[in-house]
């Protein structure tokens, strides 16, 4: 038998094939060129024109002309600018405390043992495994100024005195409770059940040594479930934190930022006025705000995530 | 049937130099054994033959011709992988049929080839089960086929018998072996169990941190190690050595016997020899214990070991804790530098 | 006393257990109840809501608002809208997703926790930021007031997450296999297409699922980019064209919102775990 050996050089469309550097290359880049074209280009473009004067007449007839900070500086200028602001800080820190404290509850009941657990289970995650416009819609109508279920609960359990009808989306001080209420509601589930993966995660063998080291529930709490728990928490957290800081639909579905612009947040404020009014540049410079807090954010999520690595 | 040769090659991953200039010739229809501990670069040398790795320098011949730039499908090469890497999602028979269908083999070609060789593995029976359906030893039997349905040139086998149970173990050495001889393939054999490389190389490769320390046949290898690293590392229990002043001084356990088995004629060397423990293994007794007298403390710290076949009726009288006259013949002693643990010939000073 | 401790223990694991599942579930119980009521039913502040309670002219129970819902708006044509919609992005979704995700797991050595990180890092720029110059995008393309903007558009947010699962699901995959195709005579493509791919059926499964309820759900590009009635995906449709001027249709926004919700629902329980596996397995693993 001779060898027989191939007389191909590696070269040519076959040759190419096998080199792995060219095959990852032309796996990898589709999906690299769609988001740079749709993700980043986009956000490269809403910096951009944030210092013009861009509006939705203009688009692709006239240049629009660049006018640096003036945006900004007129938006720092409008109260219900500072408005937005505060409420996107209040929102969100809002509804996340209550939901970590209610996700932490939770998590303490699933990994406990009772009847009709799978039950719990599957009701207790309906307001993560549902669509969010629609459940909104549910709280809207449980919000309504009349027919609020809500109230007649209250009413019911003695709680609202007579003539005490709160018009939950309508009043300015009782709304931002309603929109962080909502919030919270969607969510603590999947803070819950973050904390339930991340607590189960934790190596058997890992809490067996520290019992017979001796470690009271206490310190196993802090010095064993904690540090490795988490990191995976911390991530967790700042999905649902973005998505607190970032949320169109909740507030928008609710008040449309009323009543009287009193609960607006940055993301609504920026869809009122670069989408609805078509004020491109003033409407950019909105969101644009919101890049330093998520730059914050997404620092935090890196330092979660690299105290695991 | 190819002969391979090896010329130079070394490689690096970044820092690491897994391979520092191999040189190696593989004849013919020979089995070749690549055989050392983990990381000494066997299997990447092997990876290196097959094409799935490029060496860093060097070249690699397949007869006479190089083939550092083929990728593995041009190479005529087959490869059995340690844990067989059979596809999980095909039948046996189609297992074995992927490589003839990729050449694209004609259909009642590639059904006849199978039947030939499926019978030549007494695998027939399985062609239509998946690998998850089948044991251990039917895994590397259908690996096995899978490689020989193609009529490569050269098999390269990667630890191929290191996952089935010991019982099985000794029967697939002595068939792989006896397949082996009647094919007349050239066989590359990469271990790190010496047991399995004395018994079936017809040339062994002993390789250490990279390059390769030692080839000869297995006699060569086991009787006349060129360094101590080779010398320990071949034979169980390994070669007792001794650091006297001048030279390190080696001897097998199995040439280290009680002086009284020895018949007088022998040419012996004498040491005092203090048994710490018995062990009995059925077959044979291993005594444990450390010189005394001339070579008092010379053995490094280590036991000194001697091995004695059960059939031996003095062996059953060894005590612990008594002293013991022990010899070994002359002609079995070996010796290595100090400094450079290379082998010497006869000593300079006397024992 | 310990008997009355467990007592205890016990009563107020129970309460915290109702309260809990009553605060997340009591929304879709109400939606329940507002699908079947009757307009003077529903309508009456005086009389029990958590009964039914019918009046002559108006029977409560009652199937009014869902037969509304199915012959008098354009519910089926926006279910079918957002069906259409889903099966295109996953389409795409695949496409990008699967071939990014083996080379990041095979060919890229270090520097593939870079890629995870930037993957991760995609999440944190959200729709609100980038709303306004994609329909200066979608303009451009002639996409306005089109579903297609849409199916262009949502694979920014289902790409990322699906190339991080298939790349886990691909380094499942034992590299011996692939080496053994390309001993076997296989080229790095025939490698994939016949060995590698075959074997991931699964995580290309959990891809689909993903993608498809996550494009289902969307509301905020939707909402800037779409505006003709019949071209609405149903998260849409349903909270704005039930409602004429300033009146809600509630009954049927009820049942609406609900019909819509429930297969996404059905579909998160079932693939409740995987997902969970697929974040902390990539959280532990860095």
């Amino acid at each position: 038998m001779s060898a027989n050996v191939g007389t191909k050089r590696a070269g040519g469309i076959g040759g190419l094939l096998d080199r792995p550097g060219f095959l990852a290359s032309l796996f990898v880049s589709p999906a690299m060129l769609y988001m740079l074209l749709l993700l980043g280009v986009p956000f490269v473009g809403a910096i951009a024109f944030s210092m013009t004067d861009l509006n939705i007449g203009m688009l692709f007839n006239t240049m629009p002309s660049f006018v640096g900070l003036e945006n900004f500086a007129s938006l720092i200028d409008d109260p219900d600018f500072r408005q937005a602001l505060r409420n996107t800080f209040v929102f969100a820190i809002g509804s996340q405390a209550v939901a970590i404290i209610l996700g932490n509850i939770l998590a303490q009941v699933l990994m406990a043992e009772f009847r009709f657990k799978p039950l719990f289970r599957v009701l207790v995650l309906l307001p993560w495994a549902t669509p969010i416009a629609l459940g909104v819609l549910g709280w809207k109508w449980m919000y309504d100024s009349i027919y609020s279920i809500i109230n007649y609960n209250l009413r019911f359990l003695g709680l609202l005195t007579d003539g005490n009808w709160p018009i939950w989306l309508g009043n300015p001080d009782l709304a931002p409770i309603a929109i962080i209420l909502v919030h919270a509601w969607k969510s603590f589930p999947f803070v819950g059940v973050i904390i339930v993966a991340a607590n189960t995660s934790i190596p058997r063998n890992v809490i067996d040594a520290a019992k017979v080291d001796g470690a009271g529930f206490f310190r196993q709490l802090f010095k064993i479930n904690l540090p490795i728990v988490l990191p995976i928490v911390t991530v967790g957290l700042v999905f649902g934190t973005v998505f607190a800081f970032t949320d169109m639909s909740v507030i928008w579905l609710l008040t449309r930022g009323g009543p009287m612009n009193v609960t607006h947040v940055l993301a609504t404020l920026a869809f009122q006025n670069g989408i609805l009014s078509g004020d491109i540049g003033r409407g950019s410079a909105i969101s644009v705000f919101l890049v330093p807090i998520l730059g914050v954010l997404v620092v935090m999520a890196l330092r979660g995530i690299r105290r695991e690595a | 049937m190819a002969h391979v040769r090896i010329e130079g090659v070394t490689k690096d991953f970044g820092e690491v130099k897994a391979l520092r200039r191999v040189d190696l010739e593989i004849k013919d229809a020979e089995f070749l054994v690549l055989l050392g501990p983990s990381g000494c670069g066997k299997s990447t040398l092997m990876r290196i033959i097959v094409g799935l790795e490029t060496a860093t320098t060097g070249d690699v011949f397949i007869d006479d011709q190089r083939v550092n730039d083929l990728p593995p499908r041009d190479r005529n090469i087959a490869m059995v992988f340690q844990d067989y890497a059979l596809y999980p999602h095909l039948k046996v028979y189609d297992n074995m049929a992927f490589p003839l269908r990729t050449k694209k083999v004609p259909k009642d070609q590639i059904s006849k080839k199978i039947q030939e060789v499926a019978r030549m593995f007494e695998i027939e029976a399985l062609l239509d089960r998946k690998p998850r359906q089948l044991s251990g030893g039917q895994q590397q039997r259908v690996a096995l086929a899978r490689a020989v349905v193609r009529d490569p040139v050269i098999f390269l086998m990667d630890e191929p018998l290191s996952n089935l149970d010991a019982k099985l173990r000794a029967a697939a050495r002595d068939e792989l072996k006896r397949f082996q001889r009647d094919v007349g393939v050239t066989t590359v054999f990469v271990t790190h169990d010496q047991v399995e490389a004395l018994g079936m190389g017809d040339r062994i490769a002993v390789m250490d941190v990279g390059s390769v320390c030692q080839i000869g046949t297995p006699e060569q290898v086991y009787s006349h190690p060129v360094n101590t690293f080779v010398a320990t590392f071949l034979g169980t229990p390994p070669m007792n050595l001794v650091h006297c002043p001048e030279h390190i001084l080696g001897f097998r356990p199995e040439h280290f016997q009680p002086k009284a088995l020895f018949e007088s004629g022998d040419d012996l060397a004498d040491f005092q020899f203090r048994i710490h423990r018995v062990e009995y293994l059925g077959n044979e007794r291993i005594v444990y214990g450390g010189l005394e007298g001339t070579f008092e403390n010379m053995s490094g710290g280590e036991l000194v070991m001697g091995s004695l076949p059960d059939s031996v009726a003095h062996a059953r009288t060894l005590e612990d804790g008594k002293r013991y006259e022990f010899g070994v013949r002359r002609e079995d002693l070996r010796f290595f530098d100090n400094d450079t643990e290379q082998a010497i010939e006869s000593p300079s000073g006397g024992v | 006393m310990r008997r009355f401790e467990a007592f205890l223990k016990r009563t107020g694991l129970y309460t915290v257990v109702v309260a809990l599942a009553l605060f997340a579930a009591f929304p879709f119980y109400w939606m329940l109840m507002t699908t079947f009521k009757g307009n003077k039913d529903l309508y009456n502040p005086d009389v029990n809501p958590y009964a039914f309670n019918p009046s002559p002219d108006h029977p409560s129970p009652t199937m009014e608002h869902v037969d509304y819902l199915f012959n008098n708006t354009l519910f089926a044509q926006w279910l079918l809208n957002t069906f259409i919609i889903g099966v295109c992005v996953v389409i795409i979704t695949l496409l990008l997703a699967v071939p990014a995700g083996y080379a990041l797991s095979r060919l890229v050595g270090r520097g593939s926790d870079t890629m995870s990180i930037g993957i991760f890092l995609t999440y944190l720029v959200p729709p609100s930021l980038l709303f306004i110059p994609l329909s200066a995008v979608v303009s451009r393309l002639g996409l306005s007031d089109t579903y297609w903007a849409l199916v262009v558009v949502y694979p920014t947010f289902t790409v990322p997450f699906c190339t991080w699962l298939m790349m886990g699901f691909f380094r499942s995959i034992p590299k011996g296999i692939e080496e053994a195709a390309l001993v076997d005579g296989q080229t790095r493509l025939g490698a994939f297409t016949k060995v590698v791919l075959p074997l991931s059926i699964s995580g290309m499964l959990t891809v689909i699922v993903f993608a498809f309820t996550l494009s289902m759900q969307e509301y905020v590009y939707a909402l800037t980019f779409v505006s003709s009635i019949a071209l609405k995906p149903m998260t849409l449709g349903v909270s704005t064209d039930l409602i004429r001027g300033d009146i809600f249709f509630w009954g049927s926004l009820m049942a609406g919102a609900l019909i819509a919700s429930v297969p996404v629902a059905i579909i998160y329980n079932m693939f409740l775990d995987r997902f969970l596996l697929g974040i902390t397995g990539g959280a532990i693993k860095g």
